[in-house]
């Protein structure tokens, strides 16, 4: 049976192409509407048109907020398709032990960079807790992978505490501890929480609860496919409304790993 | 600007390669176009253009080939991969076949495109 991967990938792939053909026709159409291009003059001198006049209606009745519009849009759908890509991307990137405190801490720092995090709110005004125990040996992991997993985390709880701030201080806090077979690395925030009926669906492609134009509904799906497919871990998430959310994730540890 | 550089674009799908003629001819370029890899090499072989742009996955003869034989029979010819095969992979091998370029489709602002041809054009 295709993997769920294999299918986006495949779907990803030729929807590009009619992408692109929406929102380079919507470019063309701009730039052939313009006053400015020597082309459209010329045209324009042969037909005796006054491009001001028309440009003069164009502006009037709005038509280039309609094709900024398809533009807009069309450039949102292409960032949902790299994502989508992203599900299926063999993980021939290297793996070597690293340790997992380190990974987490150094995330830290990119989300507190984060350019995207920043516009919607300062990650540095967050207190970051860290409650790592020493007793985790290192993992051979694909350090870029689990720091997406991590910093979409963060930034998803961050964004939530943004979004519905509950007057206390907002702190996420980041745990580390060995469970038998598996390093257990937790993202903790004390926001607003979640339903149940949410929690339930937040691993799914394309459930999202921000606002149309924030989110693609596909980071924690990605997370979820690096975690479990890429991985052979877990992932899941408890929360109670007006509690805060939990996010646990679970590596197994190889037996070589684990002495 | 104007200009009279000659762009082949060899592209199967024929929507995508008539947008992005239509943008080309507009910032001064003389368009050349394919349907596949095999038309395109003979475009190549009889109008020696300036840049060529090619998509990796058509039928008959793929981008690659293209770029292969390119580097045989025209190496001087700088070609920009355009693919929605975004792949490591995909690029690595394109750029080791000797692609100058690699770009991910959907190209959303082809004032990129205008740039990259202005780029390996030197």
């Amino acid at each position: 049976m295709m993997s769920l991967g294999g299918l986006a990938a495949g779907m990803a792939h030729e929807i590009n192409n009619p992408l692109g053909i929406i929102s380079q026709a919507a470019q063309n159409i701009e730039r052939r509407m313009s006053v400015a291009l020597p082309a459209n003059q010329k045209v324009a001198a042969e037909l005796g048109l006054q491009l001001e006049l028309m440009q003069a209606y164009y502006q009037r009745r709005e038509l280039p907020a309609f094709i900024q519009d398809i533009r807009e849009a069309s450039s949102r759908a292409a960032k949902i398709i790299a994502n989508m890509l992203q599900f299926s991307r063999k993980s021939e990137m290297e793996r070597k032990p690293v340790s997992l405190a380190e990974v987490m801490n150094r995330t830290v720092d990119l989300a507190a960079s984060d350019y995207d995090l920043r516009k919607q709110f300062d990650f540095r005004k967050i207190e970051i807790i860290r409650e790592f125990q020493p007793d985790v040996p290192e993992l051979p992991v694909v350090v870029v992978e689990i720091q997406q997993v991590l910093l979409n985390l963060l930034k998803n709880a961050a964004q939530a505490m943004a979004e519905r701030p509950s007057g206390r201080k907002p702190v996420i806090t980041l745990r580390l501890r060995r469970e038998e077979k598996y390093a257990v690395l937790e993202v903790a925030d004390n926001g607003p929480g979640m339903a149940e009926k949410v929690a339930h669906r937040v691993f799914e492609p394309f459930f999202t609860t921000k606002s149309p134009g924030t989110g693609t509904g596909l980071g924690l799906s990605v997370s979820y496919m690096i975690i479990t497919q890429n991985h052979q871990g877990f992932i899941r998430v408890e929360s109670t409304p007006g509690h805060g959310a939990r996010f646990i994730i679970k590596l197994p540890i190889p037996d070589r790993a684990s002495s | 600007m104007s200009t009279s550089k000659t762009v082949l674009i060899i592209e199967d799908e024929v929507k995508l390669r008539r947008a992005v003629a239509a943008y080309l001819e507009d910032s001064g370029y003389r368009i050349l176009e394919a349907v596949n890899g095999r038309e395109g090499i003979a475009r190549i072989a009889e109008h020696q253009p300036d840049v060529v742009l090619t998509d990796l996955r058509m039928p008959e003869m793929n981008g690659l080939e293209v770029v292969t034989w390119m580097q045989q029979h025209s190496p001087q010819t700088p070609v920009i991969v355009i693919s929605g095969t975004g792949d490591q992979h995909a690029v690595d091998t394109s750029l080791a076949a000797g692609a100058k370029m690699y770009l991910t489709k959907p190209i959303v602002d082809l004032a990129e495109l205008d740039v990259a041809i202005q780029k390996v054009l030197g």
